[in-house]
């Protein structure tokens, strides 16, 4: 990290924090489902509406509103044998599956955490019908840790247990599709403080944390079992939590951009205040000056019944253009909330017209209509009427934001490390008691774990006992370590490196070099190695016999290794066949017969012997 | 003004639920708001949302930061829209109003109109709505005094002119309550209408909003005046069924689709989206415009009378627990809702024991009668000779198929008001459609 960069995140007054979130193996949460992700289609499928009501305070929470004025449905879809009635909100959580626990408290003591004496479990509102109660259950269970870093050390603010939400499926503008299967799958989150100061300490942060979490061994593996959101900050800027960043390497670009983010949009609100300018919602319906237009997405919308709306903003011009992140401007930004609330696919702003078809005397003609001034910008919509006119709402909230900064809001990760918006960030409100569920002590028999060793420690251990970085970065994060072990413990007079070799990377040698995928049992190796230890195959022969395929243990005398009177045998005929042969060339006659069936230096031993004796 | 003395001044108050505190142990200081507490715990409602309980022994100091001070609930207009029909809601509990208090954690009701109309606002374009409390309790708790003071409430609404009566009930129980009304008040000039809900109002996954919004379809688009009972008809948010007041049934623990319709097809099912409504049955009464006073019939709230369910291995004992009972109700086994009473072997002396005690209850005026645990089903006492015997003892309920719960409610309400030879008659003779006359050959659903 260069010193000026680092000034410069000081300067802006960066702040960002890291929630990890990692599935872990079992049972499900609150009940006895296995968890199992499925591709196949589903057993069944149930429909369900979720709505949202005032609190005690009287005020409903921003983001659960919100969902609802979308006025969608949701489609479960289940499977008899995977999901059951907890899942689809039909009967009430049993008891909090306990295993979860030693992950939980592993990972709180490495990061020397506090626990909390009782555990309870909360309801915490969430309604774009993620989960079919409403709501996740999730509870905390130990604060105010630390870890290091080479930038210093970040706080670990709380390590939650929760239910994971259903997977989505399809989404249209009436309704939303999920699977039932992902709910429920129990979840460790770690969250830091919001004082990671760089991004590249962020990404420092999140991988200490994945290893801490794989180190439990009852982490899940695969796409999409530790998923990371990331809150960013700025000074004058807002809490932005960037949400489904699955790739490690994505966090500095997300952190950095969405600096960037925050910076243009303050410099776009100082413009905008300079200018004085605002939103003035009255909203106009221009279709009649597009009767004769080109542009195909306001023609499809005007001859199905639609209508085409446009505003003034007034002192926008020039600033709907600016790029707030790379090929992402605030007029994006204003076209991702119609597009959110009221499904809007077409949003034009005046920045980027003439453009899509719609030609300047059409653009002349909406300004006139809007009797817009020099820096005034405006916004067309065109959709079905009650669409466009919900969808122009959206729009001009957010563009009456952009006179106040950065809104605070949830933001979806775009695989280039630019994000899209995907709700306002939800209320203080939203997390009350789950009755349902019993709360639970923590007591010193739960807290006494045995820690698991560390990644980073066994990696270290592989190095010491002979392998190569690589390899034993490998080994040491394969799920099969421990039969590794097994292996090494069983055959002590072979190399370590050697069975990791084999072990780990045999069948991708394969892959790779005969396009062939095996899969041999812990079994079949080991009776390689037995063979191999025991002098009975030779080391040349191992890839030959793993893809005869499994059980290795029936091809295995194909490939034994031949007596030593044999392989004298074989070599008296080639010699007699071959007299006065040169060394080399009958050394390579000779290893082709027996390739695989004598070692090489019992081969040239014995040749060599018996050519001198000739 | 006397001065307060200055140590009392100092000495901080004991904090109180929702109030702003910091909780002091040996190592860490915690700050939050104050919860509903338990024995050993202080629980501690983190400013991020959650709730965590800490070992009051680990306690040294506990400071007041800032009282409570209640939020303004945000008052909904609620101006009674003109014109629309009016509605009385009457609420005895469960779970379809309540709704937790976010600061404090606790559970609270909401009856007023105006709290209804917050959580329903939907409610607005279809009627004007009264509601109001009569108990807040477990279903489970309800007595037969509450039934009477229920079918008064319901007569004095329907007698002041309500357009629809619409009650809010714990679902357990509601059966029966349904049941009760349906005698009690036999039958109304306009429909009056349980409802329950088997997820609380406060979540957004709860099926309140969908049973409600539907009675309310329902009573406002139709001209249906019976005693019913509304609620969904599958797990789906979608349709709710109107199922008979007599013959229906919670057939499941937690289901939002528990209630079914047992020996006969609900009334309608209700789309509250679409406001469409399919009658299933046409044998309803209409509603009546012209009002007579309507009357209760009360039930006696000292009478004593029990279920007695049959099971393997019964003794003797069972039986004469309900001597000097005023009635009792046999929920035998299948189709003659059989008791164990005949002596087969040595093992089965038990069973002579047990008939005795029968022939005692009924010739010392105990009214029992027999229903079946099956469920669904009629009654014939004639197909066995156990049937036989038991009818030979005195037992009453041949050709019946009332549920258990319904012959249960309706042989109280008749031992409150008929002397036994009208009991026996009239428990056996279909009142307000709690038995049928025959049995459909209808796909059960």
């Amino acid at each position: 990290m260069k010193q000026n960069d680092w000034l410069n995140w000081q300067n802006i007054g960066l702040k960002c924090g890291l929630e990890i979130h990692a599935q872990l193996e079992g049972k499900k949460l609150f009940c006895n489902c296995p968890t199992l992700i499925r591709d196949s289609s589903p057993h069944f499928s149930v429909k369900r509406h979720l709505r949202s009501s005032a609190g005690e305070t009287g005020h409903i929470d921003i983001a659960a509103m919100r969902e609802m004025q979308k006025e969608k449905y949701f489609i479960y879809e289940g499977y008899v044998d995977s999901t059951c009635l907890i899942e689809l909100d039909e009967e009430p959580p049993r008891q909090m599956n306990k295993t979860v626990f030693t992950a939980a408290i592993q990972a709180g003591t490495l990061l020397n955490m506090r626990f909390v004496d009782e555990l309870h479990i909360m309801r915490k509102t969430i309604v774009d019908g993620s989960n079919t109660s409403s709501f996740q259950r999730t509870a905390l269970i130990a604060q105010n840790g630390t870890i290091g870093t080479s930038e210093g050390t970040v706080t670990i603010a709380s390590i939650c247990i929760e239910e994971d939400a259903c997977r989505i499926i399809r989404s249209d503008d009436d309704s939303t599709t999920y699977s039932l299967d992902r709910l429920g799958i129990p979840l460790l989150e770690i969250a830091t403080g919001a004082d990671i100061k760089t991004p590249e300490q962020a990404l420092e942060t999140a991988e200490s944390l994945g290893m801490i979490v794989r180190s439990t061994g009852v982490a899940k593996r695969g796409l999409g079992t530790i998923r990371q959101d990331v809150n960013v900050s700025i000074r004058a800027g807002a809490r932005v939590e960037i949400k489904g960043a699955q790739e490690l390497k994505l966090i500095p670009e997300l952190v950095r951009l969405e600096a960037l983010r925050q910076q243009s949009l303050l410099t776009i609100r100082n413009s905008l205040c300079e200018r004085n300018a605002s939103v003035k919602e009255s909203v106009s319906d221009v279709t009649s000056l597009f009767t004769q237009t080109s542009c195909n997405v306001i023609r499809d919308a005007t001859q199905s019944g639609g209508i085409v709306l446009a505003t003034k903003l007034c002192g926008f011009a020039g600033l709907l253009g600016r790029e707030v992140q790379p090929k992402r401007r605030l007029g994006t930004e204003l076209s991702d909330r119609a597009k959110t609330y009221a499904g809007i696919k077409g949003l034009f702003h005046s920045d980027e017209l003439p453009g899509y078809s719609i030609l300047p005397n059409e653009v002349s003609a909406v300004k006139n209509a809007l009797s817009c001034e020099e820096h005034d910008g405006f916004i067309l919509i065109a959709a079905g009427s009650v669409r466009a006119k919900r969808g122009m709402i959206a729009a001009l909230e957010r563009a009456q934001e952009a006179l106040l900064g950065v809104p605070s809001e949830v933001r979806k990760a775009n695989s280039d490390g630019t994000t899209s918006f995907l709700r306002p960030m939800p209320g203080a409100n939203r997390m009350y008691p789950e009755t349902d569920v019993p709360t639970i002590l923590i007591t010193k028999e739960i807290l006494a774990v045995e820690l698991p060793e560390l990644l980073e420690d066994r990696e270290k251990r592989y190095v010491a006992l002979g392998l190569g970085n690589d390899l034993a970065r490998l080994a040491a994060r394969s799920e099969d370590w421990k039969e590794f072990e097994i292996l090494l413990l069983k055959f002590q007079k072979l190399k370590p490196a050697y069975v990791a070799e084999i072990y780990f990377g045999a069948a991708k040698t394969i892959e790779r070099t005969f396009k062939q995928s095996i899969n041999p049992s812990l079994e079949d190796y080991a009776d390689i190695f037995a063979a191999i230890s025991d002098e009975r195959i030779s080391k040349e022969s191992v890839l030959d016999i793993l893809r005869e395929g499994s059980p290795v243990k029936h091809v295995l005398s194909k490939y034994r290794l031949l007596s030593d009177d044999d392989i004298e045998r074989t070599i008296r005929t080639i010699l007699s066949q071959n007299k006065g042969g040169h060394y080399q060339a009958l050394i390579g006659i000779v290893m082709k017969q027996l390739r695989g069936k004598a070692s090489g230096q019992k081969v040239s031993e014995i040749l060599t012997r018996l050519n001198g004796m000739n | 003004m006397s001065e307060q003395p200055e140590s009392e001044q100092k000495k901080s108050p004991v904090p109180k639920e929702g109030d702003r505190i910091q909780v002091i142990t040996a190592d860490e200081t915690l700050e939050g708001t104050l919860m509903p507490s338990e024995q050993l715990f202080v629980v501690l409602k983190l400013p991020s949302g959650y709730n965590i309980g800490i070992h009051k022994h680990r306690v040294r100091e506990i400071r007041l930061v800032k009282k409570y001070a209640p939020s303004q609930v945000v008052a909904l207009a609620s101006a009674p829209t003109a014109g629309l029909p009016k509605i009385s809601i009457l609420h005895t509990g469960g779970t379809i109003a309540s709704k937790v208090d976010y600061e404090t954690g606790g559970v609270t009701a909401k009856f007023t109109p105006e709290e209804l109309l917050a959580m329903f606002p939907e409610i607005k374009q279809m009627a004007s709505v009264t509601s109001r409390l009569v108990r807040q309790m477990w279903s489970e708790d309800i007595r037969f005094s509450h039934y009477n003071i229920l079918a008064q409430e319901v007569a004095s609404e329907i007698n002041a002119g309500a357009h629809a009566v619409i009650i809010t009930h714990g679902t357990d129980t509601l059966h029966y309550t349904s049941a009760a009304l349906a005698f009690m008040l036999q039958h109304t000039p306009v429909p009056v209408i349980l409802v329950g809900a088997q997820r609380s109002s406060d979540r957004g996954g709860s099926d309140a909003a969908l049973n409600l919004l539907s009675a309310i379809t329902f009573v406002t688009t139709t001209n249906f005046a019976d005693i019913a009972v509304c609620m969904h008809e599958t797990t789906n948010d979608e349709t709710c069924v109107i199922l008979p007041a007599t013959k229906c049934r919670k057939m499941h623990s937690s289901r939002r689709d528990a209630f079914k319709a047992v020996n006969t097809e609900p009334w309608a099912i209700v789309n509250a989206k679409t406001r469409q409504v399919r009658f299933c049955k046409t044998d309803y009464h209409h509603r009546i415009e012209q009002k007579e006073h309507v009357r209760v019939r009360s039930f006696k709230e000292d009478i004593h009378v029990g279920i007695l369910r049959m099971h393997t291995n019964m003794y003797a004992q069972e039986f004469s627990a309900y001597n000097s009972w005023e009635g009792l109700i046999l929920e035998g086994s299948g189709i003659a809702g059989n008791m164990p009473i005949n002596e087969i072997d040595e093992y089965t002396k038990e069973h002579t024991a047990i008939y005795n005690a029968l022939q005692k209850l009924t010739k010392s005026g105990t009214v029992v009668c027999v229903t079946t645990q099956t469920i669904f089903g009629s009654i014939n006492m004639n197909v066995y000779t156990t049937g036989r015997k038991m009818q030979a003892a005195g037992i009453i309920g041949n050709y019946c198929d009332m549920t258990t719960e319904t012959a249960f409610i309706k042989l109280a309400w008749l031992l409150s008001n008929y002397n036994k030879e009208e009991v026996a008659a009239l428990f056996v003779t279909n009142l307000v459609g709690e038995i049928s006359s025959r049995l459909e050959a209808a796909e059960e659903k």
